[in-house]
């Protein structure tokens, strides 16, 4: 669970106002896609949800845990992926996976049983033991994403995690995001493939310079739209007003 | 045309003259952090100029006395060029093969020189910065003392210009020579770290033969006849020095054009040589560095067996680090050059025929303890330099983020920090037993003791530049040499750790004069060390998770 009260974040003194006074709840069991153009504040929001941005105002709850309050037990509940895969270069894939595996306390059978799986569903398994700094841009985005998912965290959080990978995985990636939410648990991630939020989420945000516009699920959301065809011509019509 | 605007491009991003632009634009308070840090060099680096510039005069005053003065110009210039190319050597390598930039450049319709020389203006811009605390003094203080003119003036400016030209484009020759050589299979990055190590090590030694032959092959009274027997004599070491000193302290006005000419030939045959060298080394070995050849697939069981052990975070941490230092081949130089080639070096000096009365000294008695105490404050110091503490978090860079997401305080992460910087200061330790095998003769106990004084030495001045660099980590560099070298906080860590070893020292002094002796009194520092390590740990402990939050990336 996912629960932004008030949620305020600038830059540069409060000249750019990056994150508006923003509220949203992302229940236990959804899919929640957050959608905005570029530069409307999707990347600030989701780095002051896993603690990498202070807000300025407002709190932000996961898993019931405040994140200023109790920022070790938000991240140990956390997978986080994101918009640029960086990694160190220098280890390998399987130290990089070991690292965060002794990180998070994840037992030695449970750790191996569960990165073979996720090497072998996106083909990573030739590649693991090679520096990470020969792996191409979607091995590396692969790679992130089956760090996030070494201690199977109750909240999922990806931002743009489709970028980079083919389509297969990108396949995988959703069969994943939908296993997770038929376990009970959370899934929060930002996109711009509109065709993907539409198919997949339960429901949607839609961020415009740092304030929800708007947020609810796609039936929802095509009652505020003249257009209602696609999610796309929603999403068009909302971010152009 | 293009040349210049790549060389007028780097200028801006190595001193980050648009960040500065900006932040005056925008007001933000960082643009006075900045300006701050930038007074401080200044002012460290005049501290050092003066330090210099003092000792420069005592060694005038002896040497004019004798009419040698104009060998304190000939001192300066080796000393100046020396340091460039002890300094500069890493920097070379890091801006010129692992600057973040280099696959965007290498994309344009750019030849490889042209590229090179947008490289070398930004090192040889901070290779201005480290020879001006030793060339300046020099120039000054020669032009104070013989009274000298408007002309001096002009040549000494002109002669300070070239300095670093010359040392520099032969330093870039040998890196971009070794660069292209070194391109061999998976452990090309090895490879390269111990060819650069040796070229260091060349370097250095060469210039101690030469200097020593120098002294060898001459007798005293033959330099000292000769008016300019002890210029000829220093600048051995690096004969176009021996034409800077003539250049701004002629016989005649046209031996002194003539010399000037010739510092400046040399100066730009060794840019050419560097130029020709870029158009046909530079790209071979640009981009055989950036190939990384994959090893082969793991079988299943080997995958199983790789997952073998479950550690503690706080050892996870502190392997991490000491992978990743190990792996990245300029934190690698840095670290080897610190820790084995500067001792190898004098251990070397010291085992050479001729070093007798150094082994005098070392078999008198007094002098054993003074010895075993400098032994201590070495592997103290090596606290300092391997690699620095005092750039543990800055070296994570943007890839910070990780530390930040990760569910471990802050004091576990820096406890692996600290732990892995310990283990790299016990590296020193095989070096000083070289020392004790082949000069020193230390007992067993006395080399316990060295050892256990000089890591507890070196506690505080670790802790002390992890909480230097945790207060301000530089994390947005574009090459890995700025993590380091170019970090203000390894120069503030480098202050404080001096500092703090001086204190110990001074404690251990007033304890030998309340009539202690030398092991009672060496004890009591060292428990000072200890308890002033714990203090700053405890310190340290209290603030981390505050200043990990503060950092947002």
């Amino acid at each position: 669970m996912i629960e932004i009260r008030n949620v305020s974040k600038s830059y540069n003194k409060g000249q750019l106002k990056a994150v508006d006074d923003l509220s949203l709840q992302v229940r236990p069991g959804e899919i929640f896609g957050f959608l905005g153009p570029n530069g409307a504040g999707k990347t600030t929001t989701i780095k002051m949800i896993v603690g990498l941005l202070e807000p300025d105002r407002g709190s932000i709850v996961v898993n019931g845990y405040d994140i200023r309050n109790d920022p070790i037990r938000v991240r140990k509940s956390i997978g986080f992926v994101p918009d640029n895969p960086s990694v160190y270069e220098r280890l390998t894939g399987i130290e990089y996976l070991n690292f965060l595996g002794d990180i998070y306390d994840v037992p030695q059978a449970v750790r191996t049983k569960r990165a073979k799986e996720l090497l072998e569903l996106f083909e990573l398994t030739g590649a693991v033991g090679n520096l990470i700094q020969s792996y191409s841009h979607g091995m590396r985005q692969k790679l992130v994403l089956i760090g996030a998912l070494l201690h199977a965290p109750d909240v999922f959080v990806l931002d743009e995690p489709m970028v980079g990978l083919d389509p297969r995985s990108t396949h995988n990636l959703k069969e994943i995001m939908s296993r997770h939410c038929q376990e009970g648990k959370t899934v929060f991630f930002s996109t711009h493939i509109l065709d993907v939020a539409e198919r997949l989420c339960d429901r949607i945000g839609i961020i415009r310079r740092g304030k929800l516009i708007a947020c609810g699920t796609m039936d929802e959301l095509k009652t505020m739209a003249t257009n209602k065809e696609t999610l796309e011509n929603v999403f068009l019509e909302l971010t152009e007003q | 045309m293009k040349t210049w605007r790549l060389v007028t491009l780097h200028i801006n991003l190595n001193f980050g003259l648009s960040v500065l632009r900006h932040h005056w634009k925008t007001r933000d308070t960082k643009l006075l952090g900045q300006l701050g840090i930038a007074a401080i060099i200044v002012l460290t680096g005049a501290i050092f100029g003066g330090m210099y510039y003092a000792f420069l005069n005592m060694t005038y005053n002896a040497l004019s006395a004798l009419g040698h003065g104009q060998a304190v110009l000939t001192m300066g210039v080796v000393t100046s060029s020396l340091f460039v190319v002890f300094a500069g050597l890493a920097l070379v390598v890091s801006v010129f093969y692992f600057a973040n930039d280099l696959d965007f450049l290498v994309s344009l319709p750019l030849q490889p020189h042209q590229v090179l020389a947008g490289k070398f203006a930004t090192v040889l811009v901070n290779a201005y910065l480290i020879a001006a605390p030793f060339a300046i003094p020099t120039l000054v203080l020669f032009c104070i003392r013989e009274g000298m003119g408007p002309v001096y003036w002009l040549t000494s400016a002109l002669v300070f210009l070239l300095i670093p030209v010359l040392p520099l484009a032969v330093a870039s020759v040998a890196v971009l020579f070794i660069m292209s050589v070194t391109n061999i299979g998976r452990y090309k990055d090895a490879l390269r770290v111990v060819g650069l190590s040796f070229l260091l090590m060349l370097a250095l030694g060469f210039n101690y033969l030469l200097s020593s032959a120098a002294a060898n092959t001459e007798s005293i009274h033959s330099i000292l006849r000769d008016p300019e027997g002890l210029v000829r004599m220093v600048g051995r070491a690096y004969p176009p020095s021996v034409w800077a000193t003539r250049a701004l302290n002629p016989v005649t006005p046209s031996s002194g054009i003539l010399h000037v000419v010739l510092f400046a030939a040399a100066s730009a045959a060794g840019l050419a040589l560097m130029m020709v060298a870029a158009h046909y080394l530079f790209y071979k070995g640009l981009i055989a560095g950036r190939e990384v050849s994959p090893g082969r697939r793991l079988r299943s069981d080997e995958i199983d067996s790789r997952f073998s052990r479950q550690s503690s975070p706080i050892a996870a941490i502190a392997r991490r680090e000491v992978r990743i230092l190990v792996r990245t081949p300029i934190f690698m130089f840095n670290s080897v050059a610190m820790l084995v080639i500067l001792p190898l070096i004098s251990l070397f000096a010291m085992v050479m025929p001729g070093s007798d009365t150094l082994r005098a000294l070392i078999e008198s008695g007094g002098a054993r303890q003074t010895i075993m105490l400098g032994a201590a404050g070495f592997l103290a110091t090596m606290g300092m330099f391997a690699p620095s503490p005092a750039s543990a978090i800055s070296r994570e860079g943007k890839l910070f983020w990780i530390s930040k997401m990760i569910p471990v305080t802050a004091t576990d992460q820096l406890k692996g920090k600290l732990a892995y910087s310990f283990a790299l200061t016990a590296l020193a330790i095989p070096i000083l037993y070289l020392y004790s095998v082949l000069v020193f003769s230390w007992s067993a106990l006395e080399f316990a003791a060295i050892v256990v004084f000089g890591m507890a030495g070196s506690a505080p001045v670790i802790i002390s530049n992890l909480l230097i660099d945790l207060f301000r980590p530089y994390l947005m560099w574009d090459d890995p040499q700025k993590a380091i070298k170019q970090n203000f906080n390894v120069v503030a860590g480098m202050v404080v750790g001096a500092a703090i070893l001086f204190g110990l020292y001074q404690v251990f002094k007033a304890a030998l004069k309340i009539g202690l002796g030398f092991w009672m009194a060496w004890t009591a520092s060292a428990a000072l060390s200890v308890l002033l390590a714990l203090l700053m740990f405890v310190h340290m402990a209290r603030i981390s998770d505050f200043f990990y939050r503060r950092i947002q990336i």
